[in-house]
């Protein structure tokens, strides 16, 4: 209903989760925050797909994962981006790039 | 890569399953007391903040389901739900499960019967063989033919003896059987005898369950004959009982071939070797110069330890060879091949054809029960597209409907399966209780490799077509579904297209199938209509094995048959017969008309300018054409007067006359026999084509020549020159007559044996019955296709209808007549239906060609079979469409409509 809580496109997530995690290794609810703080709270993520996201980017062997203890003192997992998740990341952000640009470029014909 | 890497990731995952479950659960924790920490933070209570934290991730217990699709594999819960998803979606369409259960029943279990019976006849060695693995034949094939098989001459024996018999455990000779006179009461009988190696029974590892085995003084020449009984024929034969302690049996003197010879033992209950039924075992007596052209030993070695049969293979290549150089210029060149005695070569060799079309039909029929099972399940699918669609859309992973489907396929092949086995044990009795008696020898019972065969057949079955209709998935595309109500008429073309093409595969398979039987039914009705060019009825024939000692004399070029001193004997012997009131008509004939063996000797023709062909020849006396009742088309018989010191003439078959003289020219011209003492002759008559090589052969061309104008003709060593037949045509009972006959050829030379006295008609029903059973076994297997095909047929209008039901019921509600509406169903069927007629008809006509050129039992590709079988397709396929068209019709529009 709020444009800020706008959801996010399939596969979209990963490409964030990804770019949270070239940013340093972080926890789950760390991605969370990371993303939600860099988009200025305008991206939510759903808690619910959060983790089935980052299993998946695990399966596909971009990310890995290891049991750490958190700022807060807390045992946690620690995801942390692989060389071929950073492969991923670059190619993908790309890949968004030009279609983030195609999207805009056609907006912008139909608002004249 | 990347698959293999999700692959092996998911392998990980659920060897850990539990300790995945419990890291998630952690995770989930942390995160649930971050999100707190930061309500907290901002000034909600704690408890509140708890429980908003915890709602907003979702739960643990919801977040963790969302992981199924991705985590591990289907633990022991989800094949629960799945199982029992299956069997309630499979209830829900009770009817299509139905047609899956009955298709899979009868398929499985009809073709797990065919495999059984062929698995007793084929593949099992008989039980009582010790260490059967062990145990190879050897076998001869004719130069650049290694598809034929053939027994192994005496001579070639003795060679391979030398060789082998130190290197392995042992050899063995047995030959091939044979019917022999044997008197055991007033009248002598024909039994099937085999005479033996002495060392065979040893090597089989098989002895005598009473007296006992042969001693090697009994393979002397000119020592007493001795025979083993077997227990089947102790059973039949001989009133004695064995376990009553008297062995009044053993000891027991019986007459074969005229020779005394004492019973010294009993073999156990279902021994054969080679072929079965075999009565009597003799001592095999190889004289010195066995003849190398006649090949009648099978050869059985016993491997020594760690042999194997590539080994005796390359041992006996070069025994071969060298035997080879002794031989004449055009005996050289055989090969000789190694086989496991499990395949066994009687079967192999005399049944090839019979056996290969058994297991082209066992393979139809399968493909059968698969295509129907796919086409349901097809049908099921794209019915179901609705379902599969939403499924899809609120999450559930394309694996996991796959794994749906199967899951449900595998239900109904489970369920066929072990119907199908019922089914089998039931079909097997039936098929036994009625089959003739010469199958009845073997053990029939389902053992491991059959049972094998059906849990194989049922877990393809179950793969296979649960794994059709999801391929097909490929091109469903989710959201046309949703939005077209997962109505689109009557599937995507793609699918409709792939179903169709499943049942004219279907009906061809079928016709296929009926044609090649329908052909093979008729070949025994001609069998049994004893249709064999000749009248049978009241005619006896009797053996008579000339003494080759009285009836040849040795001269410069070795022992030679004296033809002139054996047309008196056999002269004599005539004339008494005739004179014996009932008699109608007597001839003699070198070779028994109906199956004997064929001389084939090597002719130049006039006509063929000097060129040399090897033609059957057989010798016959005056009135034979007469006796047999053959007609002679052209020309005239053979008569008293033909002479040694008239010109020489001959009489030629139809075949003969065919094949030579196609102008028709035939009377009148001149052939020439090769070999000392031969004359041209000239054919001074037709005669119709009567059976020489069996009922089951083709006739081939055959010269009849008198018997008093035959050159003498050198003794082989076998006997075989001097052996001759006669026929006798009665006007009343051929029982009574039959003892007269005795006691005339006895007036005449009281030493004289006569063996195989019977009627014609008898030895006729031998072939005759060697077909039934082919018959008994592949006639109910094609019943078993005809259903499935029909099951398969209802199965896809059925699923027509179904997705048609709107289109039906719109065309109902805008005024088309119920007639209307079945003639569209019934024309979709027949359409299929006639396609595959075509196809298949033409097929089969193929495959009969085919196979009348390797067995002759289709000697015609009728008409009848033709018409019958594609009126019985029709009939089939049509009452098979009766219930989805009454369906269509019953269909209450309105209802149909508002599914909508």
């Amino acid at each position: 209903m709020t444009g800020s809580n706008s959801e996010l496109i399939q596969g979209t997530l990963d490409l964030l989760a990804l770019k949270a995690l070239a940013l340093g290794p972080m926890h789950g609810w760390g991605i969370q925050k990371r993303i939600e703080q860099l988009s200025a709270d305008v991206l939510r993520v759903q808690q619910g797909s959060l983790y089935p996201a980052l299993l998946r980017l695990q399966q596909n062997g971009w990310i890995s994962a290891e049991w750490g203890v958190s700022e807060k003192n807390r045992r946690a997992k620690y995801y942390s981006l692989t060389s071929t998740g950073r492969r991923q990341l670059v190619s993908e952000t790309r890949a968004w790039e030009s279609l983030a640009a195609g999207v805009f470029r056609v907006l912008n014909t139909e608002s004249i | 890569m990347l698959l293999i890497r999700r692959f092996l990731f998911r392998l990980l995952a659920l060897a850990k399953r539990d300790r995945f479950d419990a890291e998630l659960s952690a995770e989930l924790r942390h995160h649930v007391e971050c999100a707190t920490d930061e309500l907290i933070e901002r000034g909600v209570r704690p408890g509140e903040a708890r429980r908003i934290a915890l709602r907003d991730v979702g739960g643990i217990e919801q977040v963790r389901a969302e992981y199924p699709d991705q985590l591990g594999f289907p633990t022991a819960d989800s094949v629960v739900q799945d199982l029992t998803l299956a069997v309630r979606s499979l209830l829900k369409h009770p009817l299509s499960t139905a047609v899956i259960v009955l298709s899979l029943t009868v398929g499985i279990g009809g073709s797990t019967a065919i495999v059984a019976l062929l698995n007793a006849v084929l593949f099992h060695p008989p039980p009582l063989y010790r260490a059967p693995q062990e145990l190879v034949l050897l076998q001869q094939n004719p130069p650049d033919r290694p598809g034929i098989r053939s027994d192994v001459s005496g001579a070639l024996y003795m060679a391979l003896r030398a060789e082998l018999s130190e290197r392995t455990q042992g050899l063995a000779a047995v030959r091939a059987q044979s019917t022999a006179s044997v008197r055991i009461t007033d009248y002598p009988i024909g039994l099937a005898t085999q005479a033996v190696s002495p060392d065979v029974f040893d090597l089989l590892g098989v002895s005598p369950s009473h007296g006992r085995n042969f001693i090697s003084d009994e393979y002397r020449e000119g020592a007493a004959g001795v025979v083993v009984l077997s227990h089947e024929a102790w059973r039949e034969y001989f009133e004695g009982d064995l376990d009553g302690g008297d062995d009044d049996v053993i000891g027991r003197v019986i007459g074969i071939e005229g020779e005394p010879h004492t019973i010294v033992g009993i073999m156990p209950e279902r021994f054969w070797f080679g072929s079965t039924g075999t009565d009597l075992w003799l001592p095999l007596k190889l004289r010195d110069g066995p003849d190398p052209t006649r090949r009648d030993l099978s050869i059985v070695v016993r491997l020594a330890d760690g042999m194997s049969q590539g080994q005796v293979q390359a041992i006996s290549r070069t025994v071969v060879s060298n035997h080879d150089a002794q031989l004449p210029a055009d005996e050289r060149g055989w090969g000789l091949q190694v086989f496991p005695l499990a395949g066994l070569r009687g079967f192999a060799s005399q049944a090839a054809g019979g056996i290969r079309l058994l297991f082209i039909v066992v393979a139809l029929t399968l493909l059968i029960v698969c295509v129907n099972v796919a086409v349901v399940m097809a049908a099921r699918w794209s019915t179901r597209r609705r379902e599969i669609a939403v499924r899809s859309a609120i999450g559930a992973g394309r694996l996991r409907i796959v794994r749906q489907f199967l899951t449900e396929s595998m239900v109904v092949a489970a369920v066929g399966g072990v119907g199908g086995v019922l089914f089998a044990v039931i079909a097997l009795r039936a098929i036994l209780a009625a089959a003739p008696p010469n199958l009845s020898v073997i053990d029939f019972s389902l053992d491991f490799r059959t049972l094998g065969f059906a849990l194989a057949a049922t877990v393809v079955a179950g793969i296979g077509s649960g794994l059709l209709p999801a391929l097909q998935r490929g091109d469903l595309r989710l959201f046309d579904e949703l939005k077209q109500g997962g109505r689109n008429a009557s599937g995507t073309p793609g699918s409709l297209r792939t179903r169709n093409a499943l049942v004219i595969l279907e009906v061809v398979v079928v016709v296929v199938a009926l044609i090649t039987t329908g052909s093979m039914v008729l070949a025994y009705q001609e069998l049994a209509d004893l249709n064999p060019g000749f009248e049978t009825g009241w005619l006896l024939s009797f053996r008579i094995d000339l003494d080759e000692d009285r009836f040849s004399s040795d001269t410069d070029s070795g022992r030679v048959a004296n033809a002139a001193q054996i047309n008196s004997q056999l002269t004599a012997i005539r004339d008494r017969l005739v004179a014996i009131p009932g008699v109608e008509g007597v001839a003699t004939s070198l070779l028994l008309p109906i199956n004997d063996a064929i001389w084939l000797r090597r002719v130049t023709l006039a006509s063929q300018e000097s060129q040399e062909t090897r033609i059957a020849c057989t010798a016959v006396g005056a009135g034979f054409f007469e006796t047999l009742g053959a007609p002679i088309l052209e020309g005239r018989p053979l008569r008293e007067n033909d002479r040694e010191a008239t010109p020489w003439v001959a009489v030629v078959n139809r075949s003969l006359a065919e094949a030579f003289f196609p102008n028709g020219d035939a009377i009148g011209q001149v052939i020439q026999f090769e070999g000392e003492g031969e004359r041209p002759r000239r054919i001074v008559g037709i005669s119709e084509d009567v059976v020489n090589r069996g009922l089951t052969m083709a006739v081939v061309p055959l010269v009849y020549i008198p018997m008093e104008q035959r050159p003498d003709t050198q003794v082989s060593g076998a006997g075989s020159r001097l052996r001759s037949f006669f026929l006798v045509r009665t006007t009343s009972d051929p029982a009574a007559v039959a003892t007269l006959i005795r006691e005339e050829v006895a007036k005449v030379d009281p030493l004289q044996a006569i063996t195989r006295l019977g009627m014609v008609s008898g030895w006729l029903r031998q072939a005759a019955d060697e077909i039934l059973a082919g018959v008994y076994i592949i006639g109910p297997l094609v019943g078993f296709a005809l259903i499935l095909c029909a099951l398969g047929i209802y199965g896809v209008l059925s699923a027509a209808i179904q997705q048609r039901q709107q289109e039906f019921s719109v065309r109902i509600a805008v005024g088309a007549s119920r007639k209307e509406i079945i003639r569209l169903v019934l024309h979709q069927g027949l359409r299929l239906t006639s396609i595959g007629l075509l196809l298949g008809s033409l097929a089969a006509l193929a495959l009969t060609r085919f196979l009348a050129s390797t067995v002759v039992v289709f000697r015609s590709t009728s008409w009848v079979v033709f018409s019958v079988s594609a009126a019985l397709v029709i009939v089939v396929s049509l009452l098979a469409a009766c219930g989805p068209a009454w369906r269509a019709v019953a269909l209450d529009p309105v209802a149909a409509l508002r599914k909508e």
